[in-house]
């Protein structure tokens, strides 16, 4: 038997491995220093308490609430197991209606995250281009379409013009192609027959500017586009409410009462109802009170149109005069 | 945890069975309670109901087992908490007469309850005391069960800082222990 003290342990009772493993939950060869720090990890992972299930009534309800509104009604008997909720929820959240509000969406992804950002959350198929884009492409194929109509227009007046065809038949008389190119009168199919090394650039170039001078669209159609424009860009703030839209609402709306010719009151909905009907099956949303009274109260376009609702979206409040959020 | 059940409870809860939501709820929810209830004392109820009605919207598109399920309900939680700071800082509440202890309603079987949970009700005080993030690691490690990748995510710290942090966090904790001189 040795006479002498075991040596004395240096260092602390525990190491960087034992904490690991109180943090992963494996409790077994906890060291004696640690025990107490095991217990209170321990007690942190007890048995739930009553008070932290009181809520689930409201959570229930809530997810009832849900798949009430998306199941198309409080119908009990289409609330089966069978029922493809799933396959609905999914659709109407493409469509943008079941989506929550859009001030999460600015943070940060996270590894291992769904498109959501959420690690594992909901997955979105696909991301929405901006409305703005959209819309521009959709108004640069109407703008094209609208070019080339013009241009037939415009060739076709140059052909019918009287003395034209004596223009060209004189030039062509003459022979020379280099004289057709620059006469204002030359038709697509006098510069095709000719041969020319390059007779469209010219025809192209001269249709467009006169065009651009001479043919405009009447005026009633012209401001029945306008109107379908302003109203269904106005329309969309409904079907897809975005966040600080207020100020560009409110533009809108004002635009398209101009149109209207200011009447006050101004049912904007009777208006637009026939631009935007495709985009509300089911029929037009109500008016917020703040647009309507725009155009009633004493000061248009005051400072206080400044002043949106907190959430950046229609809602209730004040606006001069009329009750709005702050 | 739910466990091997997890899967089938989730496919269930997002085919519009109310029942099995509820087992997906009971099984998170205090664990939720108890992280919030760390780490936004004051609020935490309401930031769980929030969370639950954010998870409820999202629970049709939700996919992956159920350690992403946890992080996705944390990282939810985390984030209504973060919005109610902001939202707290810009519309401070100002407070009402106080209303003493004894004027305070309660339950019948208050103190029992009370009794009951002592020992978590200590933990979590504790746990308080620590510093912010260190705490919030530890509750996000032990409660939520989320390993560390998971966490230095949500936190947007890396692995190494938020290991540091939890072990910090438990040196901590057993020096306030230890000076204590207290047991459970």
């Amino acid at each position: 038997m040795p006479d002498s003290f075991p040596p004395p342990t240096w260092g602390p009772p525990f190491d960087e491995r034992n904490l690991d493993a109180l943090l992963s939950g494996h409790l077994a060869d906890t060291p004696q220093a640690l025990r107490q720090v095991a217990d209170v990890l321990a007690a942190l992972r007890a048995a739930p308490t009553p008070a932290e299930l009181t809520g689930e009534a409201a959570a229930r309800a809530e997810f009832r609430a849900l798949a009430d509104s998306l199941a198309l009604g409080p119908d009990e008997a289409a609330r089966t197991d069978g029922y493809p909720y799933a396959e609905v929820l999914s659709a109407l959240a493409l469509d943008g209606t079941g989506r929550p509000p859009a001030r999460h969406r600015s943070i940060r992804r996270v590894r291992g995250a769904g498109p959501g950002g959420l690690p594992g959350g909901p997955t979105r198929p696909h991301r929405r281009r901006p409305r703005g884009r959209r819309l521009g492409r959709k108004g640069g194929v109407l703008m094209a379409a609208a070019g080339g109509a013009l241009a037939v227009a415009v060739i076709a007046l140059a052909v019918n013009m009287p003395g034209s065809a004596h223009r060209g038949g004189g030039s062509s008389a003459a022979g020379a192609p280099s004289a057709r190119h620059t006469s204002g009168g030359t038709t697509p199919s006098q510069n095709v027959q000719a041969g020319s090394a390059s007779p469209e650039p010219s025809i192209q170039a001269t249709a467009t500017h006169a065009a651009r001078q001479t043919v405009s669209p009447s005026p009633t159609s012209s401001a029945q586009s306008e109107a379908s424009k302003l109203c269904r860009e106005f329309y969309a703030y409904f079907s897809h409410p975005r966040p600080h839209a207020w100020p560009a609402e409110q533009t809108l709306f004002r635009q398209i009462a101009g149109l209207a010719g200011d009447p006050s009151p101004f049912d904007v909905n009777s208006y637009c109802g026939p631009y935007v009907r495709d985009m509300f099956p089911h029929g037009l949303p109500p008016i917020p009170g703040y647009l309507q009274g725009l155009l009633s109260g004493p000061q248009n376009g005051t400072s206080n149109d400044q002043q949106g609702p907190a959430n950046g979206g229609p809602g209730p409040g004040t606006m001069n005069g009329i009750p709005v959020n702050s | 945890m739910v466990g091997e059940e997890f899967a089938a409870q989730l496919a269930a809860a997002q085919g519009g069975s109310e029942d099995a939501f509820a087992v997906l709820w009971r099984d998170a929810n205090p664990a939720l309670v108890r992280y919030l209830r760390v780490v936004a004392s004051e609020h935490a109820e309401d930031i769980a109901a929030e969370t639950w009605v954010q998870v409820v919207r999202g629970l049709p598109r939700f996919s992956g087992d159920e350690s992403a399920w946890r992080a996705w309900l944390f990282t939810t939680a985390r984030r209504r908490l973060l919005d109610q700071v902001r939202l707290r800082k810009r519309h401070p509440a100002e407070p009402l007469d106080e209303i003493s202890v004894a004027e305070e309603p309660r339950a019948a079987a208050a103190e029992e309850i009370a009794m009951d949970n002592l020992a978590t009700e200590w933990a979590m005080e504790l746990l308080s005391r620590l510093p912010e993030q260190q705490a919030e690691v530890i509750m996000l490690r032990v409660l939520a069960g989320l390993d560390t990748e998971v966490v230095a995510d949500m936190l947007g710290r890396s692995p190494g800082a938020v290991r540091v942090a939890a072990h910090r966090g438990l040196r901590k904790l057993a020096t306030l222990l230890s000076g204590a001189g207290v047991t459970l």
